[in-house]
């Protein structure tokens, strides 16, 4: 049995390893501004990844938390990204359109 | 096609006319469609139904209707001391100038000319008179005015759009960029009404807060 643990022990520290350096990877996300609606409503991330945000109405729009982030106009097959930098949850919508809400979850 | 018209020049009157006296509010949702419409009509065929409208004729009206609403934008952007009727007039120009764009820029490369029917004249004709008479108005009364009329206008092109325009488009790029600009209409009425209510509950939308 110790010989067993013996021999796992190192294969399960890089395995953790490789899981941890995986988890701090920047991923890229994607939201769709689309029939005056984000999708996804509610999205999770983490610290260091970036999300990228593409206007497929006609109509510009913005992306905004107040304090937090905002990427000004946005015209029609435009992208706006943005590197989620600290935790928390952020209530975001477009300046133009007072119907349009969403949240970022950064965790 | 003679509904159509009543409907379109009602819209385009309402959408300027002095009208001050309505103060209700009302629910976007359940006031798409206006009274009298036919939006509940059978769903969209392949093929235009009969007397429906060709396609020339809504791209004729799709830029009527978008040019009414520019030149009320543009008139109270001129007029209001309002800052949030300013930031909603100036949404509408924006908006409606971006759907005429591309409304202009699918006829081109679908090769459809816009031809004038009874419908869009209606509308140029209405849009204009009720423009001189909201030039008439100044201040609350104008603001008030404005905004109300918004309101009645969005409605009213929103029921054209579901009733007339889209189920007898039959090129299927016009009839999805028609499908795809309708949502952009709910979200005007929708700020419209919040508009509106501020008004009609602080007697001024100025100090009112988007929030964002």
């Amino acid at each position: 049995m110790c010989f067993v643990m013996r021999m796992l022990a190192p294969a399960c520290l890089l395995a953790v390893m490789a899981c941890g350096s995986k988890a701090h990877e920047p991923r890229t996300h994607r939201v769709a501004i689309r029939a005056m609606q984000f999708e996804p409503a509610s999205l999770d991330v983490a610290p260091g990844d970036v999300v990228v945000w593409t206007n497929e109405d006609i109509v510009p729009h913005t992306v905004t938390a107040a304090g937090e982030f905002d990427s000004q106009s946005v015209a029609n097959k435009q992208e706006w990204r943005y590197t989620a930098a600290k935790a928390g949850e952020y209530a975001y919508g477009c300046t133009f359109h007072p119907t349009m809400k969403a949240t970022l979850i950064v965790r | 096609m003679r509904t159509l018209v009543a409907v379109l020049s009602i819209a385009a009157l309402m959408a300027l006319a002095p009208a001050c006296k309505k103060t209700a509010k009302e629910s976007p949702a359940a006031t798409a469609a206006p009274e009298g419409s036919a939006a509940t009509q059978a769903p969209p065929a392949p093929a235009a139904p009969s007397g429906a409208l060709t396609d020339p004729q809504i791209a004729a009206i799709v830029v009527s209707a978008n040019q009414v609403d520019i030149d009320a934008g543009e008139l109270a952007i001129k007029k209001t001391k309002n800052e949030e009727v300013k930031k909603f007039a100036q949404r509408m120009v924006t908006d409606h100038t971006a759907v005429n764009k591309a409304a202009v820029e699918l006829v081109t490369k679908l090769r459809v000319t816009p031809e004038d029917s009874d419908a869009s004249r209606g509308l140029a004709s209405g849009g204009a008179e009720a423009r001189a008479r909201l030039e008439k108005l100044e201040g609350d009364a104008f603001d008030r005015a404005y905004v109300d009329n918004e309101v009645a206008y969005h409605k009213a092109v929103i029921g054209v759009l579901d009733s007339q325009l889209i189920p007898s488009a039959t090129n299927p790029e016009l009839k999805s960029t028609l499908v795809a600009v309708k949502p952009a209409f709910d979200a005007h009425l929708q700020h419209a009404v919040q508009v509106q209510e501020a008004l009609s509950g602080s007697g001024s939308a100025g100090h009112a807060q988007h929030g964002m």
